[in-house]
């Protein structure tokens, strides 16, 4: 097999939410689904997230977030993507989120929110549609 | 992308790994004309031996003084999907908080050896761009994946103790390589046992370099300061015996054979591929296919189908 740019996926769980079987399983999905999965393990900083997506030059941010601490985390993150100049990456979610909330995180700036019970190809074909660099 | 852009900082260099990974030959060979020829330490050995915990134990004491650090960790690529997942950062969480470090994450593409065909640039880059060490963390092996030896100035097998018995450490492959070998997780099983099979094969290298072993529990920093050490020892005798201009020249050319190697399995993958299924479909003989490809990377087969036909015994006629 030959080497070709994959699109590349940061996979991390930020705060003190240790809950990480279902990163792990996606992470593994989405290997499956042929993409190149960073993951970066529990209790991230948004420095530390942002760190990891420079240096990995990933084309998607996944966070998953049980915790409930959704909002302060996103709103960390956007603004550290902003700082940072991350404009062309894709801010995604997955976990336990409101639907009130979700339309607020998606006002702020996030591209998705994954609820429990979506399906792997639904998450793949929203990242391989709205990925934004050109390959 | 302008080269000397490239090398001011963090995310430019993240981003001209990923141009020379997409194949970017102008970005590689600019950076192979500029390489300093830094100290790379290629560290190899099983899945789950600790090579990223060790690596990050070792790079947080050498940071700490101030070393400018670059890491590479690889893991391999599903032949299925294509897709792989990284996952050697986990185990360097507490290198975050340096500046002077940077930690890359990448696919082996498919590529057998423990490394991928761009691995050399990536190096080359990181190289150029002024770091002062780099780390070099293969795939996790089994015993013949040597490519590091091309690439690493030192190298580092990592080892548990319960693997196998004598008759594996007397094997070829990578027991040999190493100049340094560590057998991590040594509270767990008989570290002793092992080592004392190591040194039977431990003899002096070619280059008069005695290969060193050493014990060490990375999770508790246990036996860092020896490897530090022992790494620091290598890295001088290879400049005193003036070997390490030889090992740079080494991944010069190795860097260079990779954009061969990936040029024939283009030729025979990549892009004619189909062609050669349609043309089975359409009833072409096979024989005459394999002549065309391999004419097309420059071997002239003919001699070979001579030989086949004057074996006796090899089945007719031949192809």
């Amino acid at each position: 097999m030959i080497y070709m740019r994959k699109i590349r996926i940061l996979i991390a769980k930020p705060g003190l939410d240790g809950h990480d079987r279902g990163a792990k399983v996606l992470a593994r999905s989405l290997m499956d689904e042929g993409f190149e999965v960073i993951y970066t393990g529990i209790h991230q900083t948004a420095e530390d997230i942002i760190r990891s997506a420079i240096e990995e030059d990933v084309d998607v941010i996944g966070l998953s977030i049980l915790s409930g601490a959704h909002m302060y985390h996103f709103r960390r993150v956007l603004e550290l993507m902003k700082e940072n100049g991350l404009d062309d990456v894709l801010l995604i979610g997955g976990g336990i989120v409101p639907e009130d909330d979700k339309k607020k995180l998606i006002e702020m700036g996030v591209n998705a929110i994954f609820n429990p019970g979506t399906s792997i190809k639904e998450i793949s074909e929203f990242i391989k549609n709205n990925v934004r660099r050109i390959k | 992308m302008n080269i000397d852009e490239i090398m001011s900082d963090r995310k430019k260099i993240a981003k001209a790994i990923s141009e020379v990974e997409n194949g970017n030959t102008l970005i590689a060979t600019e950076a192979l004309r500029r390489i300093r020829g830094i100290d790379v330490i290629g560290v190899t050995g099983v899945p789950g031996s600790g090579k990223s915990t060790l690596i990050s134990k070792i790079a947080y004491k050498m940071a700490k003084e101030g070393k400018k650090i670059a890491i590479i960790g690889i893991d391999p690529t599903s032949p299925f999907s294509g897709g792989a997942v990284l996952g050697d950062r986990i185990r360097m969480k507490e290198l975050n908080r340096f500046d002077n470090v940077f930690i890359r994450s990448i696919s082996t593409g498919g590529k057998l050896g423990g490394m991928s065909y761009h691995t050399p640039d990536v190096i080359n880059i990181l190289d150029a761009a002024g770091f002062d060490l780099i780390f070099l963390e293969t795939v996790g092996t089994g015993q013949d994946e040597v490519d590091v030896m091309n690439i690493a100035t030192t190298i580092m097998v990592v080892l548990v103790p319960t693997l196998g018995d004598e008759v594996q450490v007397i094997k070829a492959g990578q027991l040999e390589i190493g100049d340094i070998f560590v057998v991590n997780k040594a509270d767990q099983g008989a570290a002793d046992e092992k080592i004392k099979e190591m040194t039977l094969i431990l003899k002096e290298r070619k280059d008069g370099w005695i290969p060193k072993i050493m014990k060490s529990v990375a999770v508790t920093n246990q036996g860092i300061d020896e490897i530090i050490r022992a790494l620091d020892e290598h890295k001088n005798f290879i400049i005193e015996k003036g070997i390490k201009n030889k090992k740079i020249m080494e991944r010069m050319l190795y860097t260079i054979k990779q954009y061969a190697l990936e040029r024939i399995e283009n030729i025979m993958y990549n892009e004619n591929i189909e062609k050669y299924i349609n043309q089975i479909k359409d009833g072409k003989d096979i024989s005459r296919i394999i002549d065309e490809i391999m004419l097309e990377m420059g071997v002239n087969y003919g001699k070979g189908r001579e030989i086949y036909r004057k074996v006796e015994g090899m089945g007719g006629e031949g192809p």
